[in-house]
């Protein structure tokens, strides 16, 4: 099993003050790989097998639940954890990042210890 | 008048049908064989021939085929009158020989002369014409002319025709004169008003105005006005009050005037339309909940990213583990993320409040050159800019222009993919006639007209009026981007130049064209001057781009190291 500062944690959002808040929030515990959008994420999750993905939903080309299925259907990449992050806090939409497969969702904007405690559970379950 | 030759081998049949055809209008000639009517026919004009088919020494069959082959004869209509055994063979035997009829004895008279009547509309459908030009009149005046009871009956079944028309069609037709007095209104009225055709003319115009909408009655007050006064015929839709008290759209519309009895008088129609204006209602609030769906959702989507990132670096910099210089940065960063939320409300206001002049102090020519070159440099996506030196004069704030046109070259940026091609074409454009460009119009003048052209997916033609909405993007539903308020903002500034903005797409082949049409000077009064050349770094700054070079060596290499 990795130590803590050798897990690799991937964040996907297009908006870069929200990727700078959680490299900022997460790099001391954890090796933080970066993507702007869902092809870059797929590649990096397949060259690299990240620990946890924080994905966002709304991206511009490739949206967050077609990376989410892309990640999901690939033998490589189906076994890493997806949190969902989405702006949208509605039943149905949660329900619908579940149904992708990812094991949870944090809804923008996120207060950062709820999102470090959410990754720590769901690395503690792989 | 009509001259008709009856052959018959028995007197008396001869004489009830002389009788029969000179008392209904026709003179008669008669002979009691075919072959003294073959003699007779050489020297008398005949317009018809009836004859009897069992007669001795020659039969009516011989008979006709001898007229049918005699150059002189052949030409005139022939009617068997026969009583013979064998119809159905005698029908066959007489259409073979060339008879235009064949008449069973004893015939009812009307059946007679209806087939009589019949041959000779045929024959010549303009009776009424001949007449005119030298017939005589019937021999007695209770009987109907054959010509007249054609005339009549044709008058009937148009009538019939007329009739039926007004009572089945769904709406209702009218005549008014000029004095609002309604002279013919159809039964139908009823059923579309509730009002009886009696009500409808007892209450005239002025009492059917009385029952349009407030809002409409000066629309239809007009229309009738200049029905009467200018000629221009009626096509109005307005709300009427029905007898019920409720309301329906009514579309109407009139011919052009015409005298009668030295009065002006108008037809028109008038239908119920409120089904289609409903129809119409309910798309335009599906449309306008869409546009405020997606509006209320990008600006969800933008300020959820703005409160992401500043409360989150505000509360980095209260985390105990940092230092004095990244606290420092968080919280700078928080106050530029501040900043961008307040240039949001900035555009939010540009587009929504009244337009301030723009100030005009460089050339668009400079803001298109220097924004395009800025755009690509680096860029793989190839690119034309093309600007002719006599280029009309046509100047723009910079700072503003330069948003405007930023925003539709990075539009244009997003829609190609690979080979993508852009091309930014400025040229002169006299326009002298109203003209509409993409259901966009633009008014007689000069202009620049400024033309952005990408080969990239194209947008579909229902969609192209939405493209100016805020927050609007062309992208499929679920991977909708919050794409902010570029292209509102483009189309408010142009708008505010005072020039249009029209975009034309094609989606089958792909591409989209942007065309502005800015104001330009009249070419003798374009004395280009010195402009102000703003920096380039001042007309493309991107906040966000300045805040990633800033912390890009800061996290971007976090997994390298």
């Amino acid at each position: 099993m990795k130590n803590r500062n050798e897990r690799i944690i991937l964040i996907v959002d297009d908006t870069k003050t929200n990727i700078d808040v959680l490299v900022q929030a997460l790099r001391k515990d954890y090796k933080i790989g970066v993507t702007l959008n869902g092809m870059d994420a797929i590649r990096f999750a397949r060259a690299n097998r990240p620990d946890l993905i924080l994905l966002d939903i709304i991206m511009p080309g490739m949206d967050g639940f077609q990376v989410c299925r892309k990640l999901k259907s690939d033998p490589i990449t189906k076994g890493i954890p997806i949190i969902f992050i989405t702006a949208m806090d509605k039943p149905d939409h949660k329900t619908k990042c579940l149904q992708y497969g990812a094991v949870d969702y944090i809804t923008k904007p996120f207060v950062i210890p709820e999102v470090k405690k959410r990754i720590k559970i769901h690395l503690a379950k792989v | 008048m009509k001259n008709i030759f009856i052959v018959d081998d028995i007197k008396v049949n001869l004489k009830i049908l002389e009788v029969l055809l000179t008392r209904n209008g026709y003179n008669t000639i008669s002979a009691l064989s075919g072959k003294i009517a073959l003699g007779l026919l050489q020297t008398k004009s005949v317009d018809l021939i009836i004859s009897d088919i069992l007669m001795p020494e020659m039969d009516g069959f011989q008979f006709c085929r001898l007229c049918k082959l005699d150059e002189n004869l052949k030409h005139i209509p022939f009617v068997f009158y026969s009583s013979i055994q064998s119809e159905a063979e005698a029908r066959k035997l007489a259409r073979k020989v060339g008879a235009q009829a064949f008449i069973t004895k004893p015939a009812d008279p009307a059946m007679l002369l209806k087939t009589i009547d019949d041959i000779f509309f045929e024959y010549d459908p303009a009776p009424l014409a001949r007449q005119e030009n030298g017939g005589t009149k019937p021999h007695s005046s209770s009987i109907e002319r054959p010509e007249n009871r054609r005339e009549s009956h044709n008058a009937d079944l148009a009538e019939q025709t007329y009739n039926t028309l007004l009572r089945n069609l769904p709406c209702v037709i009218w005549t008014i004169d000029s004095s609002g007095r309604i002279t013919n209104i159809n039964p139908i009225v009823k059923e579309i008003t509730g009002f009886s055709m009696d009500s409808i003319r007892k209450m005239g115009k002025q009492g059917w105005l009385e029952r349009v909408h407030p809002s409409d009655i000066e629309r239809v007050r007009t229309g009738y006005q200049n029905l009467f006064r200018n000629d221009i015929a009626l096509d109005i839709e307005y709300a009427f009050e029905c007898q019920d008290g409720c309301f329906i759209w009514l579309h109407e519309k009139s011919g052009i005037p015409y005298k009668k009895n030295g009065q002006l008088h108008a037809d028109g129609i008038s239908f119920d339309d409120s089904e289609k204006k409903y129809n119409q209602a309910r798309h335009l609030k599906s449309r306008e909940t869409e546009t405020v769906k997606t509006f209320a959702g990008g600006l969800a989507h933008d300020l959820n990213n703005l409160f992401t990132g500043i409360a989150g670096y505000i509360e980095l910099s209260t985390m105990p583990s940092i230092s004095p210089s990244e606290r420092e940065r968080f919280l700078s960063n928080a106050l530029k993320i501040s900043r961008n939320a307040s240039d949001l409300t900035q555009d939010f206001l540009a587009v929504s409040s009244d337009p301030k002049p723009a100030k005009k102090d460089t050339l668009f020519k400079d803001v298109v050159s220097r924004v395009t070159n800025s755009l690509f440099n680096g860029s793989d996506i190839e690119y034309k800019l093309e600007i002719p030196l006599d280029l009309w004069s046509c100047r723009v704030d910079t700072q503003q222009m330069s948003k405007a046109f930023k925003n539709i070259i990075i539009n244009a940026k997003e829609a190609v993919v690979q080979d993508g091609f852009i091309e930014v074409i400025l040229q002169n454009v006299f326009i002298e006639k109203k003209q509409i460009c993409s259901s966009t119009v633009v008014d007689p003048g000069y202009y620049i007209k400024a033309t952005i052209r990408d080969n990239g997916r194209g947008i579909d033609k229902e969609k192209l009026h939405q493209i100016f909405y805020p927050y609007y993007s062309t992208k499929p539903q679920d991977i909708k981007k919050g794409v902010g308020l570029s292209l509102t903002l483009s189309e408010a500034i142009i708008t505010l130049h005072g020039g249009v903005i029209a975009v034309s797409s094609l989606k089958e082949s792909g591409g989209t064209t942007v065309d502005i049409y800015l104001p330009a000077l009249k070419p003798e009064e374009n004395a280009i001057g010195g402009t102000e050349q703003m920096p380039l770094q001042d007309i493309v700054a991107d906040e966000e781009t300045e805040f990633w070079k800033e912390n890009d060596k800061i996290w971007k290499t976090q997994y390298e190291e």
